[in-house]
Formats: C-alpha cells, sequence, structure tokens
C-alpha cells in the first residue's frame, strides 16, 4: 500500500505539473508538484523511501521533459536526503516546516539543474537572473503547493492505513 | 554502522553516476515509453485542462463553444493554406514564364495533432502533442496552425511528439521580411517578466528600411520551414552597437499560450524513402 500511494501520487502530481501553465514573469516557474512529493517523503519517511520517492520522481520529470536524464534525478536526491537529516529535528506535520523546507528545497533545485544543464552545454542563453527569478517563482508556488500536496498524501496514506494519527 | 553508511553512499554513488551516464539510446528508449505509456493519462489531464481553461473563458465572456471554436480553426487554417498555395503559385508561374523553366512544387499535407501537455520543468518553451503514430510524424517538421507558424518537432515518441516553440532560444528560423527580399534569421528570445513572447531578427542590413508592423514570413531557406508561412511582426527596430546592422524584436503571430490544435506540415511519402 506504501508504494501503491507513492507510485499514484507521482503520477498525479506528474500529469498535473505538465498540464498547468508555467508562471511566465517569474522565470516560467511550474507548481513544483514532484518536488512537493519529494518533501513529503523526506520529512515523514525513512532514507530508503526517500531514495526511491527521489528517483521516481526525478525520472519521471525527465522522461516527460527534455531534460537529460538522471539531472532532475540528482537534484531531488540532494534534496530529499538533505530534508531527511533534519526529519527529527523539525515539526514534519506543520503547514510552517512546509513552506520554509520548500522554499530551500525549490531554490537548491533550480541552482542544481541550472549548473548542470549549462554545465553539460543543454540548455544555453539562459541567464543569471532568468535562474533567480525562476527560484523565485518556484518558491512562491511551492508555499501554496507544498502543504496542499503534503496533505493530500498523508489523507490518502491515512486512508489506506499506511500510517496512523501521530505516526507521522 | 560506520561501514554501513559507506557502503550506502557507495551505493548510492554507483546508482546515481550509472543514471547520468546511461547511454543514448536507453534514456531515449526510457523517454519514449514514458510518455507512450502515460499519453492517455496525458489526455485525460489535457482535456480537463480545457475544459477547465473552456469553462473561465466562458465566464470571462469571451468564450464559446470549444469544439465548433476548434473545427473553425481548422477550417481557417486550411483556406489559409490553399491561400498561400495559391499565391505561391502564382509568384511561380510568373517566374516559369521567365525563365522557361519547371519546377515541380512541392504538395504538402497538413497532420493534425492536440496538445497534451507542456514542458513539465519550465527550462524549455516545448509542448508535447500526440499523434497516431504515423511514420510522417518526424524530427524536423515545421508545425503550425490558423495564426501562422508554431514551431518544429525536436522529439517523436511511438504516439507523442515534443514541438520546439519558435519562443525558445534553442528554436531559429529562416525569415523575409515581408516582400522586400530581405532575408534574417529569427530566433526565440523567451518570454519577457510580462509573459510576452520575445523573437528576435539580428543582422538585418542597415540600408534596408524596415518598420514597425512589417510582416514576417518564412524564407523558405534551411530546408525544415516551407515558404510563406506568417512567423509575426516587428515590433521595433534597433542599429546594432557596432552600427553596421539592424537588429529588430518580432511579436509572433501566433498565440502561444493558447494551443490547443497543432498541424504538422508531414513531407512527401517519397521523401522518406
Amino acid at each position: 500500500m506504501n508504494r501503491l500511494v507513492l507510485w499514484v501520487s507521482m503520477f498525479t502530481c506528474a500529469m498535473i505539473q505538465a498540464v498547468v501553465p508555467a508562471w511566465h514573469s517569474l522565470g516560467q516557474a511550474k507548481a513544483p508538484l514532484l518536488l512537493g512529493v519529494v518533501l513529503y517523503y523526506a520529512l515523514s519517511r525513512v532514507t530508503l523511501q526517500v531514495l526511491e520517492a527521489s528517483i521516481l520522481a526525478g525520472l519521471l520529470q525527465d522522461s516527460l521533459g527534455p531534460i537529460p536524464v538522471g539531472f532532475s534525478v540528482l537534484a531531488f536526491v540532494t534534496v530529499g536526503l538533505l530534508v531527511n537529516q533534519f526529519r527529527d529535528r523539525v515539526f514534519g506535520e506543520h503547514w510552517f516546516t512546509h513552506v520554509i523546507m520548500g522554499i530551500g528545497a525549490s531554490v537548491i533545485v533550480t541552482m542544481i539543474l541550472y549548473i548542470l544543464l549549462v554545465g553539460a552545454g543543454s540548455r544555453t542563453g539562459v541567464s543569471f537572473s532568468f535562474v533567480m527569478s525562476k527560484s523565485l517563482g518556484m518558491s512562491l508556488l511551492g508555499i501554496v503547493t507544498f502543504p496542499a500536496v503534503y496533505f493530500s498524501i498523508e489523507k490518502l496514506d491515512r486512508a489506506l492505513g499506511n500510517v496512523n494519527r501521530g505516526e507521522i | 554502522m560506520k561501514r554501513k553508511g559507506l557502503i550506502f553512499w557507495l551505493g548510492l554513488g554507483v546508482i546515481l553516476l550509472v543514471i547520468l551516464n546511461l547511454p543514448s539510446p536507453a534514456s531515449r528508449a526510457l523517454k519514449h515509453t514514458t510518455r507512450d505509456v502515460l499519453a492517455p493519462l496525458q489526455e485525460l489531464a489535457s482535456s480537463y485542462a480545457q475544459r477547465f481553461r473552456g469553462a473561465g473563458n466562458a465566464i470571462r465572456g469571451w468564450g464559446g463553444l470549444p469544439e465548433k471554436n476548434q473545427e473553425l480553426q481548422q477550417e481557417v487554417m486550411l483556406l489559409r493554406q490553399k491561400l498561400t498555395e495559391l499565391d505561391e503559385l502564382r509568384e511561380q508561374n510568373f517566374l516559369l514564364r521567365q525563365q522557361l523553366g519547371f519546377q515541380k512544387r512541392q504538395e504538402r499535407n497538413l497532420i493534425a495533432c492536440s496538445v497534451l501537455a507542456r514542458d513539465i520543468s519550465g527550462w524549455w518553451q516545448t509542448v508535447r502533442i500526440q499523434h497516431d503514430g504515423s511514420p510522417l510524424v518526424q524530427p524536423d517538421l515545421a508545425v503550425l496552425n490558423d495564426q501562422g507558424l508554431v514551431g518544429k518537432v525536436s522529439e517523436v515518441s511511438g504516439r507523442t511528439a515534443d514541438i520546439l516553440l519558435i519562443s525558445d532560444p534553442a528554436c531559429r528560423v529562416a525569415v523575409q521580411i515581408g516582400d522586400k527580399n530581405v532575408y534574417a534569421i529569427l530566433s526565440g528570445q523567451g518570454l519577457s517578466w510580462r509573459g510576452r513572447v520575445l523573437c528576435k531578427l539580428t543582422f538585418i542590413n542597415k540600408n534596408i528600411k524596415v518598420q514597425r508592423g512589417d510582416e514576417i514570413f518564412t524564407s523558405g531557406l534551411g530546408g525544415v520551414f516551407p515558404k510563406g508561412i506568417k512567423v509575426g511582426s516587428i515590433e521595433s527596430v534597433t542599429l546594432d552597437a557596432n552600427g553596421l546592422h539592424q537588429s529588430a524584436e518580432v511579436e509572433p503571430a501566433v498565440d502561444l499560450s493558447q494551443l490547443d490544435v497543432v498541424f504538422l506540415v508531414a513531407q512527401k511519402p517519397e521523401d522518406l524513402r
């Protein structure tokens, strides 16, 4: 059931993320729904499950877009493991945690992807100001999407008996 | 405990290295399989998104019946295509009479495809379309709609294809300014802060008078885009810093944020042999 929730939430978020239009004025930022799923697992599960979620989310994002395979995987794994380190030191269920972690994660993922894309020559003509505005846009969208994604998956997990109240 | 940690990090490193260094055919196969498997789901998500947008448009008062609109779009598209073809035929006829030569005009057919999704990451200016698996759908085909040029096919899988929009910096189009016999290269510049699509024409001869409102058409040079497709119109003209050439900002004819149906300009079957 745990894996079912992971896959269902991943595919649903990937579909929505692909359809939802980008925020043009802020670096074409897209609502970071897949990153939201990674954050949920990073804040609520053990390292191996975080890795599974990060790799799946990364592969989905890379497969459904022109990004070379592996770039998003690396970004999501880095962020997932980083947030997972703080899991025991923060109130994982509180919306404020999601907001703060979400802002940090958005910026880190955008920067890692920028470095990889420009370094590999896959994306040219991208200015640093574009990346900054993209980070800002993703962070702002993340403020709205991370708590929503977190509480939706948590509700699904509870409904299917994967976690009990107070367990997360 | 320390040993376990070391093994974990080493294992993770190996997994990441393998994924990052997947051979090109394997990574392409992974992408194509994922896209084809998820195409029905994307279609479903896209149809809901379209309905949502249609409802939004209706509420705002400028919407209508989406199906009728799509039908009319296709009709206008075909009529404009015919008109362009007739114009080209007339011009060609004139040239043929002059040169006493003969050049067979290429017969092109259009493949209608619905738009499934946009780039999931926001780093590129692409849309994904669904096609019927026709072998005519190939990379580098020109893509247009009833308003003008949309972009070109960048990648094709069994049931889907990615379209690189003309607003993407990686998309370059050989164009002609109006009927002035002035040729230039148009390149995408992404989007402005206000979300306006920006394209730029560079290296225009400084002695030729180019002004705001001049229309831009594909020149047919370069082999990707057929001649005579409307690309946009000039918004502003500036002289380069070195004073040798002019540059122009171009407003695309197509509203790239509202793409529901696009048309691929298919090659002739004999071209595929």
